[in-house]
């Protein structure tokens, strides 16, 4: 993917990433981060805004920064470098609103040719998962890194 | 590695800042995570995902809950 993005700063575990969001809001430092859920490898991903002066995180605040093309193309970064890292590990994400939720999708959407090429591509919908498919309201996603 | 190669990577260039160490054992997200653990309990996943057998972790990671 050559989509223009954020530089990504992340830790020596590769487990959670850090980018700057610029725009007419302003700089605003963002935080993705990739955790253990209780299913084996299978790990959560979420991000948010982080306060600039108490470093508190909040994933439900709307930023309007015009960049969330931007935004979502750095995370798709993290996930590739976070699956390069740990390639048996698998990826869910939600939004934190449905509203949100369809925002990923349809920039899941719009890069799907590139995403199929590296990963099994997964929408979750009735408790169920299944292929990705375009305009299927899901509930969230799961990804899975292809061997190379 | 030449530019060439690094324009051909996929895999895009991140930078290691140890900082970033200190989220290492800190849920950052704690509802996000209780949600995605509520949901995969229940979830069906195809037969033919190249996951290994899915299995339950039994006993809670000890993490600490980062500020909200």
């Amino acid at each position: 993917m050559k989509l223009p993005r954020y530089q990504l700063k992340t830790g020596d575990k590769l487990t959670s990433f850090e980018f700057i969001s610029e725009g007419p809001a302003g700089r605003i430092h963002k935080l993705v981060q990739f955790s253990p859920t209780n299913v084996y490898e299978v790990y959560n991903l979420a991000f948010g805004d982080k306060h600039p002066a108490t470093g508190e995180i909040d994933d439900t605040v709307i930023s309007n920064n015009g960049d969330s093309e931007k935004v979502l193309a750095t995370v798709i970064a993290s996930v590739y470098a976070f699956t390069d890292k740990y390639p048996r590990r698998s990826v869910y994400a939600a939004g934190s609103t449905k509203s949100r939720t369809r925002l990923y999708r349809m920039g899941i959407t719009k890069h799907l040719s590139d995403v199929r090429k590296d990963f099994q591509l997964y929408g979750v919908i009735n408790n169920e998962t299944k292929v990705f498919r375009r305009n299927i309201n899901y509930d969230a996603f799961l990804v899975v890194r292809k061997k190379p | 590695m030449t530019i060439k190669e690094l324009n051909k990577r996929k895999v895009p260039i991140v930078v290691i800042d140890k900082a970033l160490n200190q989220y290492d054992n800190v849920v950052l997200f704690p509802e996000k995570l209780t949600e995605a653990n509520e949901v995969l309990k229940e979830l069906r996943l195809p037969k033919n995902l190249s996951l290994p057998s899915k299995k339950l972790i039994a006993a809670e990671p000890i993490v600490k809950y980062g500020k909200k």
